[in-house]
């Protein structure tokens, strides 16, 4: 008998989220409302089965997520009975005196960092597990499981622990902070045929529905909302759509879409040839380096 | 579908990005808008107008910069009967230690040699690695045929000279491949220009690969990780290593040796009367044992060894050289323990002096000592229980890995 890929997917990341809980004083799941971290949420019940989970959930909320990411959030950490701890990036903005950005969609993804890193040490959180995978651009790529933050909340790329066969070196420095990948090994298809194999429910947009967006100079389909600036000369139009990525309804743009069920959004993922960065961050858009850039400031 | 993890190697300028590229590409696995990237990313720096397949691998700024491959990049993809996992693993000497991390939990190694330069020390590192790491399937893939005509002698001339360092480091039967990565020739595709080449394209060996099972061994290993409490009664939580655990079998407990009865397995939430090698469980137990994180549960008949000595291959990876006076921190699965280096036997290398101490990238037999007793495998036996990590005890960065033998 062998293991089928999902299987050792699944067991690989359950092994991550014990060595976590094991390791660490007070770890902490990163959750963002999105399929990455339900699907997190979904392997800690395993791990930990039939216990609670051994650390609590902490959303960093921009102010600019969309109400049906919220609501899921919400009735899924009631349903769980498990404790959410959540830190607004506008109260970091208050205390900074930091203004939103004069764009057309103002974006607080670089800001967000900033939030954490005050809510790790408010709480004394030694490590943050996160759903980030490897395949979802080239910096994360060479990005250990166990991936360490210094006194400054950044990472070093140059300096990275060797990560040998399954054995994490969880030790801290004083002020050093640990970044968990339990998914680094899986790709947006894995993720999308666990959810299917699982049963797991998402939020309303990752389903194809009807929408009023902004179609951008680069066909980007921008949700209209209290955020964003409606020119005139904006193209304004009513789509079926869905989202490949839930983050802010400011910078994360919808795509075109019929797929209604898990199914059919793998049938379509399989056909797909743009990336799901490439496709739904704006932001990330900016510089070939983009990503790299953020994370060495301490973006997750 | 299966899982199938394999690692790339060779010298600078072998073509190790450029085979990858060709793989992801021509196998369908990259998308056009990153594609396009690649092509734009060029334009910044090189007057070439072909994308160059290299870009897709070579992530980091640094890299960029230096036009080197740095640190460990993993690149996935998928075919119909199997997902792959490639760790594209830096190939200067500088980088050993990278190349050891990426293919420490591989099935598979490609080894690619230019056919223009020929073996190098490289090459020899490389394959000594794969032997030492116990790579199941290692393929030497002879690249840049393109610039030699595709001519068959000189292949078969650099296979006998291959098949005869395979010999040396121990390398069983591995499997010579003529390729052009930059065309693309015998990677995805069977191609005309290798008509007197009977076996497999590279891809097409990779689609046949085995799955790394477990090892063809009756010995049973359960590390224990985690300790869940609930309902008062505690689940000892872990990844099975290896072996089919079943409700009703008899294990024993180490170190302290006592025999146990599995009363109850959890997978994933469920209550199953059998797990296999690889699945993560929650073992119980029949009036509770003192279990705690690190203990280790085996078969009675091949349990590992105990002892506070025992014998490693050790790959060095700090800056910093060995000494014989540190107790560094040894992490063996989910147990750690002090342990001091005592000896130092020879050098698996080039240089094959002895030495007082280890530099970064060196490949050594050593003799080590733990400050407690610890249950340990051969590597060949076991390979969980019989690979570690050395801690720097004050840096807490990782300094080496080794494998017991
Ligand atoms: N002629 C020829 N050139 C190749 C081939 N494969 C790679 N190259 C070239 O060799 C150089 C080094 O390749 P690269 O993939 O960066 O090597 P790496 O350092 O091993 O990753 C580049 O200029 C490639 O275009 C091949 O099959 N034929």
């Amino acid at each position: 008998m062998s293991m089928d890929y999902l299987d050792i997917l699944e067991s690989e990341a359950i092994y991550m989220l014990r060595e976590t809980a094991a390791q660490f004083k007070r770890p902490v799941l990163l959750f963002s409302g999105g399929k990455d971290s339900i699907c997190l949420v979904h392997l800690c019940k395993k791990a930990f089965f039939p216990a609670k989970f051994p650390f609590p959930l902490m959303h960093i909320d921009t102010g600019h997520n969309f109400p049906e990411a919220l609501e899921f959030r919400d009735a899924l950490v009631k349903e769980l009975e498990e404790n959410l701890i959540v830190r607004m990036v506008e109260q970091t903005m208050v205390n900074k005196g930091i203004k939103d950005l004069d764009h057309k969609f103002p974006s607080r993804n670089a800001f967000q960092s900033f939030t954490l890193l005050e809510a790790i040490a408010e709480f004394n959180f030694d490590a943050c597990i996160g759903g980030a995978r490897r395949d979802e651009e080239k910096a994360r790529a060479k990005e250990r499981v166990f991936s360490l933050r210094d006194t400054t909340g950044k990472w070093n790329p140059t300096n990275q622990r060797p990560e040998v066969w399954n054995i994490v070196n969880g030790f801290l420095k004083e002020g050093e902070n640990m970044r968990v990948f339990p998914l680094s090994n899986w790709t947006e298809l894995d993720v999308w045929a666990y959810i299917q194999r699982e049963n797991i429910s998402l939020p309303s947009l990752y389903f194809a529905h009807e929408r009023t967006c902004i179609k951008t100079s680069e066909g980007h389909l921008m949700n209209v909302n209290e955020f964003v600036k409606v020119s005139p000369l904006d193209e304004v139009i009513t789509e079926r759509v869905r989202y490949r990525t839930v983050g802010d309804m400011t910078c994360t743009a919808a795509v075109k879409s019929s797929a209604s069920t898990v199914a059919q959004i793998i049938e379509e993922l399989k056909i797909s040839k743009i990336s799901e960065r490439g496709a739904t961050r704006i932001d990330d858009r900016i510089s070939e380096t983009g990503m790299e850039d953020r994370k060495k400031e301490g973006y997750f | 579908m299966k899982l199938i993890r394999l690692f790339t190697a060779g010298n600078v300028d072998d073509g190790k990005s450029t085979l990858i590229g060709r793989l992801l590409i021509d196998s369908g696995a990259v998308s056009t808008d990153i594609i396009q990237g690649l092509t734009k990313a060029n334009e910044l720096g090189s007057e070439k107008s072909e994308i160059d397949l290299a870009f897709l691998t070579d992530g980091l700024k640094a890299e960029r910069e230096l036009g080197i491959t740095i640190d460990v990049a993993y690149k996935y993809f998928s075919t119909h009967t199997n997902k792959f996992i490639i760790a594209d693993t830096p190939g200067h000497w500088e980088y050993t230690r990278n190349m050891f991390t990426g293919a420490s939990l591989c099935d598979v190694a490609i080894i690619l040699v230019d056919v223009t330069i020929g073996i190098t020390e490289q090459t020899k590192r490389h394959a000594l690695i794969a032997s030492i790491l116990r790579v199941k399937q290692i393929v030497f893939a002879i690249n840049k045929m393109d610039l030699i005509k595709y001519d068959e002698a000189v292949f078969e001339e650099m296979k006998t000279a291959l098949l005869d360092l395979s010999y040396k480091v121990r390398i069983i039967s591995p499997t010579v491949l003529p390729i052009s990565a930059l065309k693309g020739e015998n990677v995805v595709h069977k191609s005309a220009v290798f008509s007197w080449f009977k076996g497999p394209s590279l891809f097409d060996y990779l689609e046949n690969c085995p799955q790394e099972k477990e090892l063809e061994s009756t010995r049973m290993r359960f590390q224990v990780q985690y300790l869940i409490h609930a309902n008062k009664s505690i689940g000892y939580a872990g990844r099975i290593d290896q072996g089919d655990f079943r409700v009703g079998q008899a294990l024993l407990l180490l170190p302290k040796g006592q025999n146990l009865v599995i009363k109850e397995i959890i997978h994933n939430t469920q209550s199953v009367k059998l797990a296999e090698s690889g699945s993560a469980v929650s073992l119980y137990f029949t009036n509770e044992p003192e279990i705690k994180r690190g203990d280790i549960l085996t078969d009675l008949e091949k349990p590992p060894r105990i002892g506070n000595q025992f014998t490693a291959d050790i790959c060095w990876m700090s800056e910093a050289n060995s000494d014989f006076q540190t107790n560094y921190i040894i992490q063996i699965g989910t147990r750690t323990l002090s342990a001091k280096l005592v000896c130092i036997h020879e050098k698996r290398l080039e240089n094959r002096t002895i030495s007082d101490n280890l530099m970064l990238n060196d490949i050594a037999t050593v003799d080590m000592i733990t400050d407690t007793e610890v249950v340990f495998d051969r590597f060949e036996d076991a390979k969980s229980t019989g690979s570690f990590i050395l801690i720097d005890p004050v840096l807490f960065t990782t300094i080496a890995a080794g494998i017991i033998i």
